[in-house]
């Protein structure tokens, strides 16, 4: 299981974290590059909503939730929080279901080491050695 | 029956045809066509945000109450379905309805290129195709 990147965005689009362990093909701009993340997300979300076929196309009921999707080359999997906080993750294409994964990313490395730090400032990015550290731990032990 | 509806877009982006195969909420055209677009330009941009090099877009996409496949021929006309989750077989029958269309709509003499698809036989023949999956 090869893990290319991480992401973490707050409901306003701020991109709070980013990790990558693998990224053979250059980003140009990186600000961008995040901002084309979220806007793809953010349009993918209200895509499903659409499509989905258990609610009517009229009503944005918002009761159904995009989960993961692939392409030949990559695997990305995403967890939207109710506290507005998804987290999204690049892997290979053959890698399985990581919500699990990502909702122990999310209670153990970002709650712990982020959101209990006094010293964070919500919706601002932050870099933080701990979790960065909690989250390479994290992937080893699952891969 | 586990698939829910076919959508195919032409290389610009348009919605060309559209099929419900099953009893669920159904969008009317214009949400149908603004979709369809939607979906063009967000297979575009999964390409675009790859961290590898060659990414073609995105193949499945899994959403909690349902899946979506795609299969995007080599002259960038997208087939997409939306089905139950953990359906298989349908990159298979994603194929199958690639062939149909070389077939029932390419080859008719009166179809446009990249126009709405009205062929009669290209429905039948997908009504009877998507039967035998289920």
């Amino acid at each position: 299981m090869t893990y290319y990147a991480f992401y973490i965005f707050n409901r306003q689009g701020v991109c709070l974290h980013y990790q990558e362990w693998s990224r053979p093909r250059t980003v140009r701009n990186e600000m961008d590059d995040r901002k084309m993340m979220f806007g793809l997300l953010f349009s993918l979300k209200a895509f499903v909503n659409k499509l989905d076929p258990t609610s009517g196309g009229s009503e944005m009921s918002g009761q159904c939730s995009f989960q993961s999707f692939r392409t030949n080359k990559y695997k990305l999997h995403y967890l939207e929080n109710p506290s507005g906080i998804s987290l999204v993750l690049m892997t290979d294409p053959l890698t399985g279901d990581l919500r699990e994964f990502l909702r122990h990313v999310y209670s153990t490395c970002f709650t712990e080491c982020v959101v209990k730090n006094p010293f964070y400032q919500p919706g601002q990015p932050f870099t933080s050695d701990q979790f960065a550290s909690a989250l390479n731990k994290a992937v080893r032990t699952h891969l | 029956m586990s698939i829910f509806s076919l959508y195919i877009v032409n290389k610009s982006g348009g919605l060309i045809f559209q099929k419900d195969f099953a009893d669920i909420a159904r969008l009317n055209t214009n949400d149908a066509l603004m979709q369809a677009s939607i979906w063009h330009s967000l297979h575009a941009i999964s390409s675009q945000i790859s961290p590898l090099n060659g990414c073609t877009g995105i193949e499945m996409l899994e959403t909690s109450t349902f899946s979506l496949h795609c299969f995007q021929a080599l002259t960038g006309t997208k087939f997409f379905v939306t089905c139950a989750p953990r359906t298989t077989g349908v990159e298979s029958l994603l194929r199958t309805i690639y062939e149909m269309y070389s077939d029932y709509v390419l080859k008719n003499p009166f179809y446009e290129m990249e126009m709405p698809i009205r062929c009669a036989a290209f429905d039948l023949q997908l009504v009877v195709a998507i039967k035998g999956m289920a």
